[in-house]
C-alpha cells in the first residue's frame, strides 16, 4: 500500500489501538459524532487501489475514511484526499473523542463516575468524575 | 461517612489530555490516583503542582510531596 495517503500516528504515543477495548472505545467516539461506520470493508486509496480497511467511517459529508491497524500498535487513517478539510477535520474529531472514552474507561476502572460533561468554546471537553472513599 | 473525590478531565481538540486533582484530594492520594491514569494512557508531558501539594493528607496525616497535575498528550 502506498504511503501517500497514510496519517502516521502521533510519535509520542497512546495513539488509537484497535486491539482489545480499543476498538470498543473507538466505536463509542465514533457513534457520538453520528459517524456512520463498519468493520472489515475495503475502499480505493488515493492511487485507486483496493485496499482491506478494519474501520470505514463516513464523516457527515460523506467522506470515507479508513482507518486501519498497523504494526506499531496504532492506527493509520486512509484518505482519498489528503487535502480535504474536513476528512482532517473529522480525524482529529476521531482522535479526540477516542481519547475521551480512554481517559473515562481508565477513570471508571478505578471507581471513578462522571457527574459531569461540557464542550468549552474551544472545543475542548471539560469531564468531572467522582468517588466516595 | 467517606470523602468524595473529585478528578477533572480536560481534553483539547488535538487530543492532550489534563487531569487535575478537585475535591478532596490531599497529599499523596493525588499521586496515588492520577499518575496511574497519566500513565496508562501515555507519558505526560508536564507536571505542575497546586497548592493541596503540600496539604496534610486525612488519612495518613503526614506531608506528602506528590504531583498534582499530569499533563499527557495521547493524541
Amino acid at each position: 500500500m502506498s504511503t501517500c495517503h497514510r496519517i502516521p500516528p502521533d510519535p509520542t504515543g497512546g495513539a488509537i489501538q484497535l486491539a482489545g477495548i480499543g476498538i470498543s472505545l473507538l466505536c463509542q467516539g465514533l457513534h457520538e459524532l453520528n459517524f456512520q461506520y463498519e468493520k472489515n470493508q475495503q475502499m480505493n486509496d488515493c492511487e485507486g487501489k483496493l485496499v482491506h480497511i478494519d474501520i470505514l467511517v463516513q464523516n457527515l459529508q460523506g467522506e470515507r475514511i479508513g482507518i486501519v491497524a498497523n504494526k506499531d500498535g496504532g492506527v493509520d487513517f486512509i484518505l482519498k484526499d489528503l487535502k480535504s478539510a474536513t476528512a482532517l477535520e473529522a480525524i482529529k474529531q476521531i482522535q479526540q473523542r477516542y481519547t475521551k472514552f480512554k481517559v473515562l474507561h481508565e477513570l471508571e476502572r478505578r471507581g471513578y463516575k462522571q457527574i459531569k460533561q461540557e464542550k468549552l468554546p474551544d472545543g475542548s471537553f471539560r469531564i468531572v468524575v467522582e468517588k466516595w472513599e | 461517612m467517606g470523602i468524595k473525590y473529585q478528578i477533572i478531565v480536560e481534553i483539547n481538540p488535538d487530543g492532550e489530555v489534563v487531569l487535575t486533582s478537585g475535591k478532596g484530594f490531599k497529599g499523596a492520594k493525588c499521586y496515588e490516583e492520577i499518575v496511574p491514569v497519566a500513565k496508562a494512557l501515555g507519558d505526560a508531558q508536564e507536571v505542575k503542582r497546586l497548592p493541596e501539594y503540600y496539604e496534610v493528607d486525612e488519612k495518613s496525616k503526614q506531608k506528602h510531596k506528590y504531583k498534582k497535575k499530569v499533563t499527557t498528550k495521547t493524541k
